[in-house]
């Protein structure tokens, strides 16, 4: 079957399985509704649907709409920026680990959040002063990291997996002095650092959503050069691939579309690390399919694990964070059992 | 096709090339041979343009190296490494494909008589009956075949070869050698190889270059650069050299050294020969 084909079916595919999970995320919830009831709502407020009289209350129309909807859509996006950032990440540095927090990006908005948070001023620039920290430190991390890496205009990409790693190790110990200096009784740079959709509104999904609709594109356009890059860097080089000018776009890249998912939902983990290594392992090495493929099945990931992070022990909250880890470290434990027995070798 | 004038290159404060100056035409198979660390892999590199130079100049087809769009480039250059390529998954067909990307639009669609390359190439490599297996089933020598299919599938005017027979047994260096021969004798292509065995290079190729030290230090057909004389210069050793008895190219054979060497006579007895 010709690739074009192939791309269409599969992601049609997986779009029809995003959308039956939205959908079922949709129904299930703390309020109780009838998922006959979502759906009529959800129905009424397509264009051109007309319909019956309303059979709810403004206030289920409410949850369903502004409560849920949004939350899910949120979840969505995160989930899509995470997905399409590590399979770029992975495409450019070819590690098998690297994920969108192998640079830094992770620890760097964590010590931003955590210290706004600590000196109080989570509302000194209104509702958006946490994400723009987060985003602002993440990217100064990131950037950080590279000229740690960068001689000779060039970046091996052992030295940007270990400058990454020493990074975090660095802002991981600041944020724990943090965590530990808060007098807070549910402490809320835990809670960030945990990641979390709860509490967020239509207006954080739409600060995520150009980040998600102008990255897949521009790191799919990639795809073919990352493809050749998996038989190693001289190899794409002799072909005609600008290699060093690659990495650098696509890390970069990457790297902005996971610091405005962090930025709002905090540090969601394994899903940018398990989704493409799921996505290739069904569907092969081809970064053509890898990047659409790990964006929607990341937005289909989220989707899951934020429904059970807000029904499972409802009426409280586990933590998404939390939830994609205990989800994700198991199946990464398959993955290299897998591996291991011979079964899944990949490009390494 | 490719001159090269007065290369340096340097690294780590050694000059690993030294003033190199050379020009070769279009339409032969020369060598690059030479004592490990002289250079030769630097120099193709340089000419593949993958490494740059601190002094100098290297022209591809007329045009300095540098100046070339990588794509363009790739086009009428292909480089076949000592290096296989990585046990990926990717199907044989999928990465002798790829030696279409300099060709090709984001999908690698449009373009219908690569396709057609594509598949005569690895006809002509024996590897049909492996096109849809995957790289990481495939042995060292047919992983080594399926990188100099995706070099042939470049269509490239010059094809650069770095020590390709490192990693293969006996039967595989010939079996590729014979290969790269035909292809370019067909196409009238020139091919650019750093070997390794001296005696391989004295087969295939038209010209030798040695290098010693970072500097040319002989240039000719290898009747005239493998003889005893310039062997134990460059590489310290005693051979004795014969003619082939098919094609009377120089072959080379090895002793041992030791004691029972004595170098000063037999400097006099080459001395006395010359």
């Amino acid at each position: 079957m010709k690739l074009p084909v192939r791309i269409v079916i599969w992601s049609g595919a997986a779009l029809l399985l995003l959308a039956v999970s939205v959908v079922w995320s949709l129904s299930i919830g703390s309020a109780g509704l009838p998922a006959g009831k979502v759906w009529s709502i959800l129905i009424h407020r397509l264009p051109f649907a007309g319909g019956s009289a309303p059979d709810w209350t403004p206030m289920e129309e409410t949850i369903v709409m502004q409560v849920r909807l949004s939350r899910i859509a949120l979840a969505v996006l995160v989930g899509a920026c995470l997905g399409m950032a590590g399979a770029g990440f992975q495409g450019v540095l070819r590690n098998p680990l690297a994920d969108p927090y192998t640079l830094g990006v992770a620890s760097g908005s964590s010590v931003g959040a955590a210290l706004v948070m600590t000196l109080g001023l989570q509302t000194a620039l209104g509702m958006w002063t946490v994400p723009s920290a987060a985003f602002l430190s993440g990217l100064i991390a990131v950037f950080a990291v590279l000229l740690l890496a960068r001689s000779n205009g060039q970046m091996a990409v052992e030295t940007l997996i270990l400058s990454g790693v020493i990074l975090q190790a660095f802002l991981g110990a600041f944020v724990s002095l943090m965590i530990s200096m808060s007098e807070d009784e549910v402490n809320q740079i835990l809670f960030w650092v945990l990641g979390s959709l709860s509490k967020k509104s239509w207006d954080h999904a739409l600060l995520v959503l150009p980040f998600a609709v102008l990255g897949l594109p521009f790191i799919a356009a990639f795809a073919s050069a990352m493809n050749l890059m998996s038989l190693g860097e001289r190899h794409a080089a002799h072909l005609g691939v600008h290699v060093e000018w690659t990495k650098l776009t696509v890390l970069l890249a990457s790297t902005l579309v996971t610091a405005a998912a962090v930025s709002v939902s905090g540090v969601v983990g394994f899903v940018g690390l398990v989704v493409p290594h799921l996505v290739r392992l069904i569907f092969g090495p081809d970064y053509r399919l890898i990047v659409p493929l790990s964006a929607i099945g990341g937005g289909i990931y989220v989707v899951w694990a934020d429904t059970l992070a807000r029904t499972a022990l409802s009426p409280k909250e586990i933590p998404l964070g939390v939830l994609t880890a205990l989800v994700g470290a198991p199946f990464f434990a398959w993955l290299l059992w897998r591996r291991k027995a011979g079964l899944g070798r990949e490009d390494a | 096709m490719i001159e090269v004038d007065g290369l340096t290159i340097e690294a780590g404060g050694r000059r690993i090339l030294d003033g190199v100056s050379f020009r070769l035409e279009a339409g032969g198979w020369y060598g690059i041979i030479g004592p490990n660390g002289a250079g030769k892999s630097t120099l193709l590199a340089a000419i593949s343009g993958v490494r740059r130079f601190d002094a100098g100049s290297v022209r591809l087809f007329g045009r300095p190296v540098g100046s070339w769009p990588r794509r363009a480039l790739a086009r009428r250059l292909a480089v076949l490494q000592q290096e296989l390529l990585p046990r990926t998954a990717f199907t044989v067909r999928e990465v002798v494909l790829m030696g279409r990307y300099p060709y090709q639009n984001w999908f690698g669609g449009s373009d219908e008589e690569g396709e057609v390359l594509v598949d005569r190439v690895i006809g002509t490599l024996g590897l049909s009956a492996h096109a849809h297996r995957r790289l990481d089933t495939l042995s060292g020598g047919e992983r080594q075949r399926v990188a100099l299919a995706k070099a042939m599938a470049q269509d490239p005017e010059l094809l650069l070869l770095d020590e390709p027979t490192t990693y293969l047994d006996i039967g595989y260096q010939i079996h590729l050698l014979d290969l790269v021969r035909d292809w370019r004798r067909a196409g009238n292509r020139t091919v650019v190889a750093v070997l390794h065995d001296l005696n391989l290079a004295a087969q295939y190729c038209d010209r030798l270059l040695v290098l010693r030290e970072g500097r040319l230090i002989a240039e000719g057909p290898p009747a005239d650069v493998l003889k005893p004389e310039t062997i134990r210069r460059v590489f310290g050793i005693e051979p004795v050299v014969l003619p082939h008895p098919a094609s009377g190219v120089p072959q080379l054979l090895l002793k041992p050294g030791g004691p029972d060497a004595k170098p000063a006579e037999r400097r006099t007895a080459d001395t006395a020969s010359r």
